[in-house]
């Protein structure tokens, strides 16, 4: 019976163990329209929406504004790429429309050269290996992810 | 019951009538006495010793579209802006490399940096305050302009909370 607790314990705490380092459980505003600029509100919704960057890993960093519809894009882009990497990769939200956290506001100050999307990629070592504006293809992305991944 | 009353926007023209963007020409006869971006406001500023507030839109912005009609047409609010402030507006699409400047600025002092883009600025090229779209009155938490813009004249006062909290831009220096 203790065995089973503990198991239990060990078997929640791997579950939720995610939570203490940043956003999860990504979901993509089903309310967007893609073709314009309209305000639909929050583009990623997730828990702990306002987690900064985390050391060990790579980190996926995606700052947008909700009234653009290249970030609307690019934000079902983000959520895909986070039902494929999570847990192996770490998800940075950041809304440029809301107040922001002090770790989210270390990366604008970092990376965020202006213009929206913008999309960082920092590999295990915190080194960026993808800064840019505009939307990018997933593919490019999986591609850093991968070489991140496996280095 | 007293009733709510619009005033009627009078026509221009402002400073913007040589200038060629769709977006800055469909402000030519707006009431608010807009400059383009340039020396020329800077300097009207420093002799007026008063802050800019600065609109940049685009003509495929909804959000700059309803704000142009929500406030920037109205007699009333065009009449307190030109009391108050050295009124400057930029085409998003004419002037990018400004725009990543004034964006990256706001966005830097943990301010609202979608479209349209509203900056408060001090006449020596201080950006220290600044939104995103303002709607006439208050909603859903987002302040009225004249709220936000009631704030930018209070916080202008405070020089020392201004030169360590702003972003100086270079375009301006």
């Amino acid at each position: 019976m203790i065995a089973k607790k503990a198991a239990l314990v060990v078997l929640l705490l791997a579950v939720s163990s995610p939570l203490l380092f940043g956003i999860e459980n990504l979901k993509l505003n089903t309310k967007l329209d893609y073709t314009s600029d309209s305000l639909d509100g929050p583009l990623i919704t997730g828990d702990d929406a306002q987690s900064g960057f985390v050391a060990g890993m790579p980190n996926y960093v995606i700052i947008y504004g909700e009234g653009c519809f290249n970030s609307k894009r690019q934000a079902r882009r983000t959520v895909e790429l986070y039902n494929k990497y999570r847990g192996r990769v770490h998800f940075v939200v950041i809304d440029l429309d809301v107040q922001r956290s002090p770790e989210q506001q270390k990366l604008v100050k970092q990376y965020y050269k202006g213009y929206i999307p913008h999309v960082v990629v920092l590999d295990g070592h915190g080194q960026p290996v993808y800064n840019d504006s505009g939307e990018v293809k997933s593919e490019h992305i999986e591609d850093l992810f991968n070489k991140a991944l496996a280095g | 019951m007293a009733c709510a009353v619009t005033a009627l926007a009078q026509p221009g023209p402002n400073h913007l009538k040589a200038e060629k963007s769709a977006y800055l020409q469909r402000a030519v006869d707006q009431p608010v006495d807009w400059y383009p971006w340039g020396a020329e406001a800077f300097r009207r500023a420093k002799e007026l010793n008063r802050p800019i507030l600065l609109d940049v839109g685009a003509v495929w912005c909804p959000w700059c579209s309803l704000m142009d009609r929500e406030t920037y047409t109205n007699a009333g609010t065009a009449e307190y802006i030109d009391q108050h402030f050295v009124a400057v507006k930029v085409d998003y699409d004419a002037s990018p490399e400004l725009v990543a400047q004034l964006q990256r600025a706001q966005a830097v002092l943990n301010l609202p940096a979608g479209l349209p883009l509203t900056s408060f600025i001090t006449p020596d090229g201080k950006l220290y305050f600044g939104a995103g779209y303002l709607p006439a009155e208050p909603k859903k938490g987002k302040p009225s302009f004249h709220q936000a813009a009631e704030e930018a004249l209070s916080r202008i006062a405070d020089k020392s909370k201004i030169d360590e909290d702003s972003v100086q831009l270079e375009v301006a220096k």
